[in-house]
């Protein structure tokens, strides 16, 4: 599903990262492990097409998005993956329900709400439907961006530290969520973690070591 | 889900920052409006009452009071001429018509002027209803003054003394005996009747006066020839106690030099607010970027393009302008209709308050463009816009 091949990639010429090969099948959990430092942020955002690599080629299933356009790469990304963050960013001015529908809105293809409201009720927050994001708690909040994030079901799953501020309850959550997505779906999840809880969930994985300079 | 809506609830996230914007531009477009309402309703009201009045012959005076007195019915006569002074004049071979006007008493602040049919006539008043006087002590009304009195035809009242004043002669009721259309000149707001009504009002009352020292307050004169404008006023002014004054000669002073100097500084204010509503806008939209950045980022992420996040940004601070722009030409409105409420009606003028200027369209115009450009560089910001870095810092 998800091959990367030789990558690299140069921040403002001072530091380059020589990333090992990654690659994810269709149904199955990878984790992107290592130091701090060591560009796993920057490796996920490269699978993104957020970053362009130095060198090297990302094929997500059929699609090799390492030679789209700018402009092709924000609508492959904004129909084929989906991203989970750190933080949970919501848009603060919308509704829960709304922020769901946003995505597919931006994208030219408007999500029914049967599929919003399936969405947020397979993270158990059907009836946050009408609350604003500041009257959820961080675990809340986190799960919204997961349901947002496979609105669309999406072939490829980005999730950055989606863990890292939440606590063991809701880990437990937001791993069973993923890992169960992944199954259903048959699509590919990529984590980038330091988190032990996921490591011990997820144990394969790739490990980044520290840049060479 | 779209653009419009999208930006609507962004401007109400931040309720406090967005009513500061909506303030300055209702307030600055309100001002605006206003004085380019005013600017054109008194314009146009003091080229409409000099029509076809080429001097006005009165007591020695100030010359704008006289005429702001006889001619727009707003400031307190210079005093009276003696009527055989004025008779005499008015034969002048130079002198096609000559109107008299005598002042003295009001009812209830409108003011009773005794004239001929001649003032009614030149002023284009047709009888709306009844008949114009036809002997002492019969009035035919002005339109505002017979609807905001509340007076019919048969109705009888004591004047006033005074232009102002309260003291009531109520030895001698008028009689209104009809009911003129409306104008839309100072017609509508007064009380017209014979001069010797005043003469006979006044006669019981001071006792001392006889027919030799009957008087009247003005004369609106026109002329013949423009070739008068030379010789008359200035005849009248060296050789007599009389005082001549032409009105177009006062009126473009006081319309053509002091009128503007008081609307255009107003106006300079109310485009000063303007922009300070811009700044305001440009501020509010500018602060909020680093705060939004996570927030744009992720639109990214989820497959906006740049120019949807460019124009949603512009259409943020298109609300503004669109709601401020509409909330100050209300203003502007309502601050017209108060203004008819109290100072005008002092002056019995009646503003219109339902009137669309074109240049309230430019004025629009211009408050997009100053919109555009306080949202420009907040939404510029979107092209520059790091998305992974954004979302690895966050």
């Amino acid at each position: 599903m998800l091959h990367t091949q030789g990558l690299s990639y140069t921040y403002s010429g001072s530091v380059t990262f020589r990333f090992p090969d990654l690659i994810c099948p269709a149904g199955e959990v990878r984790l992107i492990t290592g130091a701090s430092g060591a560009g796993k942020t920057t490796l996920l955002h490269l699978v993104a097409g957020l970053r362009r690599p130095d060198t090297g080629t990302i094929r997500i299933g059929e699609e090799t998005i390492s030679s789209l356009s700018d402009r092709q790469a924000d609508l492959f990304r904004g129909a084929k993956i989906g991203m989970v963050f750190q933080r949970p960013h919501l848009v603060g001015s919308l509704r829960v329900g709304e922020n769901l529908r946003l995505g597919p809105w931006l994208t030219h293809r408007p999500a029914s709400v049967a599929a919003i409201q399936a969405a947020l009720a397979s993270v158990g927050l059907a009836h946050k439907d009408r609350a604003y994001p500041a009257a959820l708690s961080q675990g809340e909040q986190q799960r919204v961006t997961i349901a947002r994030a496979l609105l669309t079901t999406p072939a490829l799953v980005l999730a950055d530290e989606p863990t890292a501020s939440l606590d063991d309850d809701n880990t437990e959550v937001v791993a069973g969520l993923l890992a169960r997505y992944a199954a259903e779906q048959q699509a590919a999840v990529v984590i980038v973690t330091h988190d032990a809880r996921l490591k011990t969930r997820f144990p394969a994985h790739i490990s980044l070591t520290a840049a060479a300079v | 889900m779209n653009l419009i809506l999208l930006s609507w609830r962004n401007v109400l996230y931040r309720p406090l920052e967005a009513l500061l914007s909506l303030l300055l531009i209702s307030l600055s477009v309100g001002m605006v409006s206003l004085l380019l309402l005013l600017g054109r309703q008194l314009e146009g009201q003091f080229l409409r009452n000099i029509k076809g009045i080429d001097m006005v012959v009165g007591a020695k005076g100030s010359p704008l009071q006289l005429i702001l007195s006889a001619v727009y019915q707003i400031d307190n006569p210079t005093g009276n001429i003696p009527k055989r002074v004025a008779d005499s004049l008015a034969v002048h071979p130079m002198i096609r018509q000559a109107i008299p006007l005598a002042y003295g008493d009001n009812y209830l602040g409108f003011r009773i002027v005794g004239t001929t049919h001649a003032y009614p006539a030149h002023m284009e008043a047709a009888v709306g209803s009844g008949r114009l006087w036809n002997q002492a002590m019969e009035v035919t009304l002005g339109a505002t003054a017979a609807a905001t009195l509340g007076l019919g035809i048969g109705d009888t009242f004591y004047s006033q003394h005074g232009l102002d004043g309260e003291e009531t002669h109520e030895a001698h009721p008028f009689e209104v005996v009809g009911i003129l259309g409306a104008t839309g000149s100072v017609v509508d707001q007064l009380i017209l009747t014979d001069v010797s009504s005043l003469w006979e009002v006044h006669a019981s009352h001071e006792g001392e006066e006889d027919t030799t020292g009957r008087a009247i307050t003005a004369l609106l004169v026109s002329f013949r020839s423009p070739m008068a404008f030379f010789s008359l006023p200035r005849a009248i002014n060296e050789a007599t106690a009389l005082q001549a004054a032409i009105p177009s000669a006062e009126v473009s002073r006081l319309v053509g030099q002091l009128l503007p100097v008081v609307l255009n500084t107003g106006q300079g204010i109310g485009l000063a607010i303007l922009l300070m509503a811009g700044v305001s806008m440009f501020v509010s939209l500018y602060s909020r970027l680093r705060e939004r950045a996570p927030e744009l980022a992720l639109m990214r992420v989820m497959g906006a393009s740049r120019g949807r996040l460019f124009w949603l940004i512009l259409t943020e601070a298109g609300w503004l302008c669109v709601l401020g722009y509409l909330g100050g030409i209300c203003l502007a409105r309502l601050g017209v209709a108060g203004l008819n409420a109290t100072v005008m009606r002092r002056y019995h003028y009646a503003l219109e308050v339902w009137q669309w200027l074109p240049e309230e369209g430019l004025l629009g115009l211009l408050l997009l463009g100053i919109g555009f450009l306080a949202a420009l560089l907040p939404a510029m910001a979107v092209f520059r816009l790091n998305i992974s870095q954004t979302l690895a810092d966050a």
